[in-house]
């Protein structure tokens, strides 16, 4: 059964590392990558990774220190590409509305903290585990951000065009499934060791697919950056908006015999 | 211990119907409520006819003149209306906020206070209509209670329309400029 599966593991590795090399050349070939420099990055950092945990593997073995700090150690780097890449796609959308866009990545960067903060300390505290809580934190940090982008781009009804939109699924997916693959994995150390790495690259393979579809064609240029208001035209009405808003809800809250205390 | 594998199950879950939700296409706001720059008349105006409509004295008098059926077909009809003029004031309400949250995109600052109170308050906003809503439609709610929030309404749009003339030509503007925003003109 263990040997079945590191076959099959063997392959879907294999066609995950064709399918990444394809979307790369796709990538370069319709010139994404200078709309899309860190995802390419990504993408690029990603392929390295492979070919260093190869390396490593077949050197030193599955059993060697060395090689499982250096192949985490990779994983640490390409982590930190995939939160970039997410970064540049929130900019994609929002970079044109500067007085959103500084609100959005404020939120963001406080959701991303609590929620990271809460993945590293929830859980056991084997020390060997921390590396893996590290690698879910990233992980649900992505999808929580990528989730965030999208509501907050439909509660402005700012566009997410394409391929931005898809680029963000496919992480959310991703980082979505490492979230659930490393908490199983926590839970259950040897029985789910043998096939979480098969797992993982299945997930990432969906996602590699979903970003070549997304990435078929080249990127229109970019929009025109919309004409910004005066400041002291948003200074003046959202303040009565939301005390005429403030005063229905309290008439509300009596007629439905629950008071509220207005802010 | 699996209560935490649960846990995160749930999140990401959760994470998933939000994602769904978000990329749903969204309705035309212009289908509900019209282009912003068009100044419509406040549907404020037809509440004395919705007051006749629900009025105790109308209910008793069709109840002793007419029979319990036709008091009872009337009642359901005038609720109906009634229910009708609460989506109209729903209506005007999306519009103003719609109006606030595109002057919030194309503001070069926004006070994130202002902006996550407007979230609340919405929320809170619709739940209590349909609330209301749903009190109406078993007869539980009845003028004084349409009066209330009318008069809300009312006040709120007087106010906006003050501050937008007030504003001239830099309210024109922001109206202008999103509905074009709304008809993919400039986004």
């Amino acid at each position: 059964m263990v040997a079945a599966i590191g076959q099959l593991e063997l392959y879907a590795w294999a066609a995950c590392f064709v399918l990444q090399v394809g979307l790369m050349v796709l990538l370069l070939v319709r010139r994404n990558h200078l709309r899309f420099p860190a995802f390419a990055c990504y993408l690029a950092g990603s392929l390295v990774q492979n070919v260093v945990q190869v390396v490593l593997y077949l050197h030193w073995g599955f059993n060697s220190k060395f090689a499982s700090v250096g192949a985490w150690s990779a994983q640490g780097v390409v982590s930190l590409l995939r939160t970039l890449a997410v970064l540049e796609v929130c900019y994609r959308v929002f970079g044109h509305y500067r007085g959103i866009w500084t609100l959005i990545w404020r939120t963001l960067l406080i959701g991303v903290m609590v929620i990271a903060f809460l993945a590293m300390t929830m859980g056991d505290r084997n020390l060997q585990l921390r590396i893996l809580y590290a690698d879910r934190a990233v992980s649900l940090a992505v999808a929580f951000v990528v989730v965030a982008l999208l509501l907050f781009a439909r509660y402005y009804r700012v566009q997410t065009e394409e391929p931005a939109q898809s680029i963000a699924v496919g992480f959310f997916l991703y980082s979505c499934f490492v979230v659930l693959n490393d908490t199983v994995l926590e839970r259950l150390p040897v029985a789910y060791y043998t096939i979480w790495n098969f797992v993982g690259t299945v997930a990432f393979t969906a996602s590699v697919l979903v970003w070549g579809w997304a990435l078929r064609h080249r990127t229109a240029e970019t929009a025109a950056s919309p004409e910004m208001l005066p400041a002291s035209v948003y200074k003046t009405l959202s303040p009565q908006v939301n005390s005429r808003l403030s005063l229905l809800n309290e008439r509300l809250s009596r007629l439905s015999g629950r008071e509220e205390q207005s802010p | 211990m699996t209560a935490f594998l649960y846990v995160v199950s749930g999140v990401a879950v959760l994470l998933l119907i939000l994602l769904g939700w978000a990329l749903r296409s969204p309705s035309d706001p212009r289908k509900k409520s019209g282009p912003l720059e068009e100044h419509r008349r406040s549907n404020i105006q037809y509440f004395p006819q919705i007051q006749q409509a629900l009025a105790a004295a109308d209910q008793k008098f069709l109840l002793e003149k007419g029979g319990t059926e036709l008091a009872r077909s009337v009642a359901r009809e005038r609720r109906k209306v009634a229910l009708s003029f609460l989506s109209a004031l729903d209506e005007e309400f999306s519009r103003l906020l719609r109006l606030a949250r595109i002057i919030s995109s194309l503001s070069p600052e926004v006070a994130p206070i202002q902006e996550f109170e407007r979230v609340r308050l919405t929320l809170a906003f619709r739940y209590r209509l349909q609330a209301l809503r749903v009190e109406l439609a078993l007869g539980a709610a009845g003028t004084p209670q349409l009066r209330a929030v009318s008069d809300i309404v009312s006040q709120l749009s007087v106010r906006m329309e003050t501050a937008m003339k007030e504003l001239g030509e830099r309210a024109a503007l922001a109206a202008e400029m999103a509905s074009a925003i709304e008809r993919g003109d400039l986004a």
